[in-house]
């Protein structure tokens, strides 16, 4: 294979972008987007499924609220005293320190999800990227023969495409 | 012209401009805020070696300025968070451009408030007994007392703040990356956690950003909360109210954007972003300060009423005197400052007249500060036992203190709006509408 088997298309406008990138997922090819602003209609489009950090945020509200009242419990229990005519182990002002357990753990997991799913930190050279794609242009990089890539070239210059950049 | 009129590239230049190499008199700007931070902190450092007796806090009056600046600076730090999350649940599109310096403000403010219960410790290399670790003194914190809850409610708002703030950075700081040069590339490559745009990035980032925020609007709610609950889980007269909670909630919003005009009227021209932050921002700040204003003025009336209608002579002696006794300069400038002067924004005239605005806006900071310094001061001067009341005023040691605070919040917003996009330039970029181009639509086939 000669240089010309990696190309990025740019597009100016999204939808035209839109249109290129529902033709390349009729025809089965494999490639990576980027745009500048999030898009629910990529979303849409490429029937991606929901985001699993979820879970995360989920599991982390969860700890985050039996150890708030894990703490105020197990602490109370050492001290085993009355104070403020309440008995040692008192639910109702604990439900303040769970409430707040949760949504810290919560954000912490949540956090720790998106490193996790989105592969943070990655600094290696992205396949394709151009540094317009986080300004003002949509890029789609796809890879290859020479031959398909050339008819795709013609395909996206008719979606739209503006510019051409090869790896 | 409006930010829908602009490209994205338009917006991309004017943002990215704000940090361009900084002249001289912002030098001047920064270094004169670090000195009175400096100041602030000498002064705290004179009360450390002196005792706590250099402030004027002393019986009866135990809680003074300290606790008043820490209320009001926690209060501050509501608006940003009402800005960022709450409005992005509602999808309020006018928030885009003003909430990323309103979120900078939140932390910064939450940091500021958390000094004062350090500073009011007075012997602050103790600070760690309050927190919740096995130790040899077998000293667990009370978890039942408000004071243990407000710990971990501010130190829970300045985690999830401070994290919600720069998760939202990150695609801008990868568009400023590709602008840098030299050390600032370095720093903002490394800075942008290998952010490019991909479909894959933004799947997890929009998913994890709606967490964010759905955590952060019921802990916002909370945090001030929790904040009245120092006072309205005693029994002193004038403190022992249940609508404490939404009253505060309320009031810091009022107070926090309110600063929020303050600093973004000046910044807007500074930065030459007026294309970006526009005059329907401020309106639309300016009409959820004429609700609070209200609810605000609303609670002022009710608790007049309570302390009538309850039959109980203390609290309603505390009331009469708030409004006539020793501090009744400082409680009307609550009421004008709170719940009079904002109902001037009922005018589009004078809402849409960043004059007026500015004016207003700093009014009501100033009204927010004494409706703090009012409830916490009078309360505990004049309580149940004649023969236990004394006045209290702030001595030289906690004024200066509180300047110090302020030298070293604006010296941080002033470093933050130079070294970071002030403005969210994917967000403003969001509400551009696409032009959908009929002659250049293909049907798939």
């Amino acid at each position: 294979m000669n240089q010309n088997n990696k190309i990025t298309a740019a597009f100016d406008n999204l939808y035209e972008f839109l249109n290129a990138v529902k033709y390349l997922k009729s025809q089965n090819k494999k490639f990576i987007i980027y745009t500048p602003i999030p898009s629910h209609e990529i979303e849409e489009l490429l029937t991606l499924k929901k985001s699993k950090v979820a879970w995360f945020t989920l599991i982390g509200a969860i700890l985050g609220l039996i150890t708030g009242f894990g703490l105020a419990i197990y602490t109370s229990a050492q001290w085993n005293l009355i104070l403020g005519g309440k008995p040692p182990i008192s639910l109702i002002p604990f439900v303040v320190i769970g409430f707040e357990f949760t949504i810290l753990f919560g954000a912490i997991s949540t956090l720790i999800g998106l490193i996790y799913f989105g592969k943070f930190p990655k600094y290696k050279k992205f396949d394709g990227y151009k540094s317009d794609f986080t300004v003002d242009k949509f890029g789609v990089f796809i890879e290859g023969s020479e031959n398909e890539i050339n008819n795709l070239k013609d395909k996206l210059i008719s979606f739209g495409a503006k510019e051409f950049f090869y790896d | 012209m409006k930010s829908e009129n602009l490209t994205y590239r338009e917006v991309n230049d004017l943002v990215i401009a704000t940090l361009s190499p900084p002249k001289k008199y912002y030098y001047l700007i920064v270094g004169f805020f670090a000195f009175v931070f400096a100041a602030g902190m000498s002064i705290w450092l004179y009360m450390i070696l002196t005792g706590l007796g250099v402030a004027g806090i002393r019986h009866p009056v135990m809680w003074g300025v300290f606790i008043t600046n820490f209320v009001f600076w926690v209060g501050i730090a509501h608006s940003g968070t009402l800005i960022s999350a709450i409005l992005y649940l509602f999808r309020a599109e006018w928030r885009m451009s003003i909430y990323r310096s309103a979120e900078a403000m939140t932390v910064f403010a939450v940091a500021t408030a958390g000094m004062y219960p350090l500073i009011h410790l007075g012997r602050v290399w103790v600070a760690y007994w309050i927190f919740p670790y096995p130790n040899e003194m077998l000293l667990w914190p009370n978890f039942k007392s408000p004071l243990v809850m407000d710990v971990i409610a501010i130190t829970t708002y300045l985690t999830v703040s401070a994290t919600f703030f720069l998760i939202g950075l990150v695609p801008d700081i990868a568009a400023v990356r590709e602008k840098a040069t030299g050390w600032r590339k370095k720093l903002y490559t490394f800075l942008s956690f290998g952010w490019h745009g991909t479909q894959d990035q933004w799947l997890h980032y929009n998913r994890a950003y709606l967490f964010f925020a759905a955590l952060a609007t019921p802990l916002v709610i909370s945090v001030h909360s929790v904040v009245s609950w120092d006072f309205a889980l005693s029994i002193v007269p004038g403190w022992h109210s249940t609508i404490f909670a939404p009253y505060f909630v309320a009031g810091a919003i009022h107070s926090g954007l309110a600063l929020v005009i303050t600093l973004l009227i000046p910044l807007r021209k500074i930065f030459k972003v007026e294309k970006l932050i526009t005059i329907n921002n401020f309106e639309n700040m300016a009409k959820v300060i004429l609700l609070t204003g209200l609810i605000v003025g609303y609670a002022y009336a009710i608790e007049y009423f309570i302390a009538w209608y309850s039959g109980n002579p203390y609290e309603l002696a505390i009331f009469k005197w708030r409004a006539s006794g020793d501090y009744a300069v400082a409680f009307w400038i609550m009421v004008i400052c709170n719940s009079i002067v904002p109902l001037l924004f009922f005018f589009k005239k004078i809402r849409t007249n960043l004059a007026w605005l500015l004016v207003i806006a700093i009014l009501i900071n100033v009204g927010m500060w004494f409706e703090r310094y009012v409830i916490i001061v009078t309360s505990l001067a004049h309580d149940f036992l004649p023969a236990a009341w004394g006045n209290y005023a702030p001595t030289w040691v906690e004024i200066g203190i509180s300047l110090g605070s302020w030298g070293f919040f604006l010296m941080l917003f002033f470093l933050f709006a130079k070294f970071l996009p002030s403005i969210s330039i994917t967000e403003v970029k969001e509400i551009i509408p696409v032009q959908k181009k009929k002659e250049n639509i293909h049907e798939s086939k």
